[in-house]
């Protein structure tokens, strides 16, 4: 007689736990890690003075200031924009709420090079937008070549994640939360506060990650309207497209590793906060 | 505080929903409207609170006199308790009961300390004592409705209104919550009107039962009146188990049952298609035709699982099906087996002449 081992595995009624977190494992190792990897040991070819210097010179230095900085306040404008779209388009019922639906995810089916073509066309000193603001105030508002431009690509660009994140979860929202709160006496405006916004809360920072996420990897709709003066709107994907052309492939990926360790730690500190939210929320 | 409800009317689109319906609550009684789906309860309750209109024109809900037609759900003064709860997620059960307090202006806002004496107090009323901390989440379903009962108090509401209050709840919860809730409404006597389509918990804890078919109001009453006396078919049908039969195809022993039910329901004569209802309880089963009125039967099937005993029976003259519902000290004196032939006698029928009352299927929902 054998002596009976402990059962250390449990039964799952769902099958194929093991097959399916190896599938994608294995599929995020392929596509994700490996080409990662691949930059970090390229980026490896410099010394470590030489990889800190790349990483750190003063040119850069306002790249990074100007991609991370710009990023957060486009994220900052889709989420009150796509909040305020998400509750347009799940609370009211009006001719056409279809086709705006649809417009909602052209920016992510738009070459990123035709956007910022069109973008730059539109808000250039004798454009459509840009001569009218260009004639306000004194100095004259300048969108195209400066880092409000960069502001409006970005914008533009991440502009679906906001409203895509929020709408299921504002649909999902039962009206009865909202009829408690007014029958307790709230104001309209107190239950927005105090009862609307929490609930979506979770969905509103993964929205905002996404669009964060987005915009500081973003670079075809940049590279025309900010018009690339070093130190003041150059974005750090652009500093990495000009080193590879000048075939300086070891400080390239030296840039990619920074962007990828800032982006990384950023990302991770808003799923924390998310969890932290969410917690909140049950 | 009583409620006045008069000539309301509401249709979505095509849909009427409420169809000149008049109530009047009396204050301090705990109200049942009572009614299938569909039938207008819940939107009857919800005009009442202000979480929806009637349509223009077509009546007035009065709280204590007061016409508050025009007035928003949070100027009316009345507390409101939702079936799936209602509460908020992400406060905890001291924030949702302090909501409604928290919400008020400056000036009137009562004290943080104030506001935590509340709470407290409702806390305790509730049966939740040291649960403030937790989040909703975090309870029973019970437990939930409760908080969300204390939250509609701590506003101190003139009426209280409720709807299904116990539909979310298994049955076992259910049943402790209703008596609780009948219990608590007499310690704070507060007028309280709630929705229901289960007729059971309408009658064992409401004062008085408002009975809803169809848009409009089919009878007002305590519960045994209604049960006793139902107006209409549709209330005895919805109100405990019935047995419905033919009046008038009738051989002579159906006939003299017939008889018996025209003294209940004078003025009408009996004919072929009219309805003839009998509760299980008030079937009489005996071995032996002692009365002028007994009716052979065959016995079907004997059910003796349960508190009572239940017999299914065929009419031998009309060969119409129907249920019998007696003690099981009773059934066991008769000593009933599948296939017996007995007699039964009609203690109480209740007859309806055919197409004056009957117009709707009873459907639960």
């Amino acid at each position: 007689m054998s002596t009976a081992a402990p059962v250390i595995a449990t039964r799952r009624i769902i099958p194929g736990f093991g097959l399916t977190l190896g599938f994608a494992l294995a599929y995020l190792g392929l596509v994700v890690l490996l080409p990662l990897s691949a930059t970090f040991i390229r980026s490896a070819d410099l010394s470590a003075a030489e990889w800190w210097a790349a990483v750190s010179s003063p040119r850069v230095v306002a790249s990074y200031r100007l991609t991370f900085g710009v990023s957060l306040l486009a994220a900052l404008a889709n989420v009150v924009f796509g909040v305020i779209a998400a509750w347009v388009l799940v609370r009211y019922r009006f001719p056409g709420r279809r086709l705006v639906d649809a417009l909602v995810d052209l920016p992510f089916a738009l070459p990123t090079a035709v956007a910022g073509i069109a973008l730059t066309a539109l808000y250039a000193p004798n454009g459509w937008l840009g001569a009218p603001l260009a004639k306000i105030g004194p100095e004259g508002i300048k969108v195209a070549y400066t880092a409000l431009g960069v502001w409006v690509a970005l914008t533009f660009i991440g502009l679906p994640f906001v409203i895509r994140t929020v709408q299921p979860v504002l649909e999902e929202l039962e009206p009865e939360l909202e009829e408690a709160a007014a029958s307790l006496g709230a104001t309209r405006l107190q239950t927005l506060w105090r009862v609307v916004l929490p609930a979506l809360r979770p969905s509103i920072l993964t929205g905002f990650a996404l669009a964060f996420a987005r915009a500081v990897g973003e670079y075809g709709s940049v590279v025309f309207i900010a018009g690339n003066m070093p130190m003041k709107t150059e974005i750090t994907p652009l500093l990495i497209v000009t080193k590879l052309e000048q075939y300086d492939y070891a400080g390239a990926t030296a840039l990619a590793v920074a962007m990828l360790v800032v982006s990384f730690a950023l990302l991770l500190l808003i799923n924390v906060l998310q969890l932290w939210s969410r917690r909140q929320g049950q | 505080m009583s409620i006045e409800v008069s000539h309301l009317r509401k249709t979505f689109g095509a849909y009427t929903a409420l169809d000149d319906v008049s109530l009047s609550v009396k204050p301090g009684q705990l109200t049942a409207l009572l009614g299938p789906s569909g039938s207008g309860k819940t939107t009857l309750l919800r005009i009442i609170a202000g979480l929806e209109f009637a349509d223009a024109g077509s009546g007035a809900v009065r709280l204590d006199g007061e016409d508050v037609s025009a007035l928003g759900p949070g100027q009316r003064g009345i507390g409101f308790v939702f079936q799936h709860y209602a509460l908020f997620r992400h406060l905890t059960v001291f924030e949702n009961i302090a909501f409604g307090l928290t919400v008020r202006r400056k000036r009137e806002r009562p004290s943080r300390a104030e506001i935590a004496e509340r709470v407290n107090r409702l806390l305790g009323l509730v049966q939740l004592d040291g649960l403030g901390q937790r989040l909703p989440t975090q309870l029973s379903g019970g437990q939930r409705q409760r908080v969300a009962l204390a939250r509609a108090l701590a506003i101190e509401p003139k009426v209280l209104l409720l709807d299904e209050p116990f539909g979310a709840l298994d049955a076992k919860v259910r049943k402790e919550l209703r008596r609780w809730l009948r219990q608590f409404h007499e310690e704070v006597n507060l007028t309280t009107l709630f929705v229901t389509h289960d007729q059971e918990e309408a009658l064992e804890i409401a004062d008085e039962v408002v009975v809803m078919n169809n848009a409009r109001i089919e009878q007002v009453g305590p519960p045994q009146a209604v049960y006793d006396h139902p107006a209409s078919p549709f209330v005895i049908e919805f109100l405990g188990n019935v047995n419905q039969l033919t009046a008038g195809t009738a051989k002579p022993s159906a006939r003299a049952a017939a008889d018996a039910a025209k003294q209940a329901v004078e003025g009408k004569v009996t004919s072929d298609g009219d309805l003839l209802y009998v509760r299980p309880h008030d079937v009489d089963i005996r071995r032996e035709p002692k009365s002028t009125h007994a009716i052979p039967v065959k016995v079907l099937h004997v059910f003796a699982a349960g508190n009572t005993g239940r017999v299914a029976l065929r009419r031998l003259d009309t060969g119409e099906a129907f249920d019998a519902e007696l003690s099981r000290v009773r059934l066991a004196e008769l000593g009933l087996h599948q296939g017996d032939s007995a007699w039964v006698v009609f203690r109480h029928v209740r007859l309806f002449p055919k197409g004056q009352f009957y117009e709707t299927d009873v459907a639960e929902d």
